[in-house]
């Protein structure tokens, strides 16, 4: 499967009469996207503003990130499943406006974290400071209960960011990447020398806002499923989940994976890049034991060498990335492992709430209850009412300045289990 | 008469379940110790007592489904509890005093991540129908 990705190089947002880009500034009409993105008798309003890298803005609570996508040649729409058919997605060429971000917020439920700062030093902690975002709030009708609530946002910022993606269509790209996996025999004797690399890619499906979605169906549902890399640029996997938001992944992380980035750019060089395979992180232990033992069997069927496995999320999901890593270990199989870590305000506590002498190659994208204080910003696009109840701060975290004092895991993508963050070691 | 029992604090999940319910007074670190005498005595754990993105210090409920087992020690599911019980006892109390709603939600939550449990009952434990309107005790 054969994907070019046409970068169009987003410097600047504006709202205008028609929406369109035009050397590298996206131009909005507001009205019509709103129109677009509320086009459900669930909302009551859709309001759009622009929040953009530098400016004294706050937005809270994130519920996703998606970057606006077209497609331009090969079957299908973005976010199969949900914008268009279940055509199989991950082929041809599709245009990205790459720099541009729609944001949603809206309001589930009450203690909903989720902090993008466009300056200050919350800037520093999440990717999303540097895109040029468009913020749509969703109010929906009167007697919506969480869950339509949330499907009601979800959906409401796929219409958004498949509006804005169409204005791609005509814009000449300023890059072309080309990303291809064949499949698996051929791909196998292509690079035969090299080590044939698979990705065990986890997503947390553990319930109501902490769902995530692969062609339109709930994959707590699945059993682990081989997925071709490109399928994800093209927005199979759609975010449902933004519960302590430093190690979700937002609908813009599935469809940039730096780790299938990297892969890529790795593959046919050191490695031989065969694949993902998507697994889920349910809430049983005999789902857990189910799918990774189906996961290691894939791993071993496909015939890799080496696996790469990402986490998302903390707790719960630990044990399936423990339970992945021994039985695929089991197998003779080399894996590495990216995890984020929960080792209390000090660093000093145990990282994760399982481990196991197998997970001796391991990625850490850093602390989440690492402590940080935020400053007040001069506009807070979303619900700034929420700032006082976040799950992941505490009685008094709300400073009386505006600013917010706690740890990182309120702030969207701080610590992403997929390397979409900003955290970095450096040698002393 | 049901070979399961879910362990919690939560009203909603009460509600809903209230046949096969084992309440539990107190927080989710009592809800834990409960889970962990349980398990001493050879139940067998069903549902990951660390359910969930929200941290045990952070939202007020927990329910965890266990079997109703007396025997042996589960070494497995003995392993799962004390490594929950660790994580919360290591993190500091977020909870605090919260709105109505705030803890309507914090529950929904909670009875959300225990439904999906449910619907995925391994094989040998009695299914169990969730009480009509059981759960509209906050309209969720």
């Amino acid at each position: 499967m054969r994907l070019e990705i046409g970068d169009i190089i987003i410097k600047d947002i504006q709202f205008a009469d028609t929406t369109c880009v035009k050397q590298g500034v996206l131009y909005i009409n507001r009205q019509e996207l709103a129109e677009a993105a509320g086009a459900d008798e669930r909302i009551k309003s859709v309001e759009v503003f622009l929040a953009r890298p530098g400016e004294s803005v706050r937005i809270l609570p994130v519920k996703d990130v998606i970057e606006p996508r077209v497609k331009i040649d090969g079957a299908g729409c973005i976010f199969p499943g949900f914008m268009g058919g279940v055509e199989q997605a991950g082929e041809g060429r599709t245009h990205a406006l790459k720099g541009a971000a729609v944001v949603t917020t809206g309001k589930i439920v009450g203690f909903q974290e989720g902090i993008i700062d466009m300056t200050g030093l919350g800037a520093d902690y999440t990717p999303f400071s540097k895109t040029q975002n468009v913020v749509v709030k969703v109010e929906p009708v009167e007697g919506i209960k969480q869950h339509e609530h949330e499907v009601v946002v979800r959906l409401a910022g796929l219409r958004a960011a498949n509006y804005l993606g169409m204005a791609g269509k005509t814009a000449e790209p300023d890059a072309i990447r080309v990303f291809e996996t064949k499949p698996l025999l051929e791909q196998a004797s292509q690079f035969k020398d090299l080590p044939k690399v698979l990705y065990v890619y986890m997503l947390q499906t553990q319930g109501l806002l902490h769902n995530t979605y692969y062609y339109g169906v709930d994959v707590k549902q699945i059993v682990p499923t081989f997925m071709y890399p490109t399928e994800a640029m093209d927005g199979a996997i759609i975010s449902g989940n933004c519960v302590s938001a430093c190690d979700k992944n937002p609908t813009f992380a599935h469809q940039n994976n730096p780790v299938i980035e990297d892969l890529y750019a790795q593959h046919g060089k050191q490695l031989n890049f065969i694949g993902c395979i998507i697994t889920n992180e349910n809430v049983t232990l005999a789902d857990k034991e189910r799918s990774s033992n189906m996961t290691a069997k894939l791993v071993q069927y496909l015939g890799a060498d080496a696996v790469i496995i990402s986490e998302e999320g903390f707790g719960n999901p630990d044990a399936d990335l423990v339970m992945n890593c021994n039985k695929i270990e089991k197998l003779g199989i080399k894996t590495v492992l990216i995890t984020d870590e929960y080792a209390g305000q000090d660093g000093g506590s145990q990282s994760l709430a399982d481990s196991t002498p197998s997970g001796d190659a391991c990625v850490s994208a850093g602390n989440a209850n690492m402590v940080i204080t935020l400053p007040p910003m001069a506009q807070v696009i979303g619900y700034p009412e929420v700032a006082n109840v976040i799950a992941g701060g505490w009685e008094g975290s709300l400073l009386p300045d505006g600013g917010i004092r706690a740890e990182i895991q309120v702030i969207t993508g701080a610590t992403n289990e997929l390397g979409l963050h900003t955290l970095t070691t450096k040698a002393v | 008469m049901s070979n399961f029992r879910i362990f919690t604090n939560n009203p909603s999940v009460a509600g809903a379940y209230g046949a096969i319910v084992q309440p539990i007074d107190g927080g989710v670190g009592q809800v834990f110790n409960a889970v962990r005498d349980a398990v001493h005595l050879g139940a067998e754990l069903i549902s990951h007592p660390l359910s969930g993105s929200l941290k045990p210090n952070e939202s007020p409920f927990k329910s965890v489904l266990l079997s109703t087992t007396r025997g042996p020690v589960q070494r497995a599911s003995l392993t799962v509890i004390e490594d929950a019980a660790a994580v919360f006892e290591r993190l500091p109390i977020k909870a605090r005093l919260y709105s109505t709603q705030v803890m309507a939600d914090f529950e929904c939550v909670d009875l959300d991540l225990t439904r999906q449990a449910m619907r995925s009952l391994p094989a040998g434990f009695h299914t169990y129908a969730e009480t009509e309107g059981g759960a509209d005790r906050h309209d969720i």
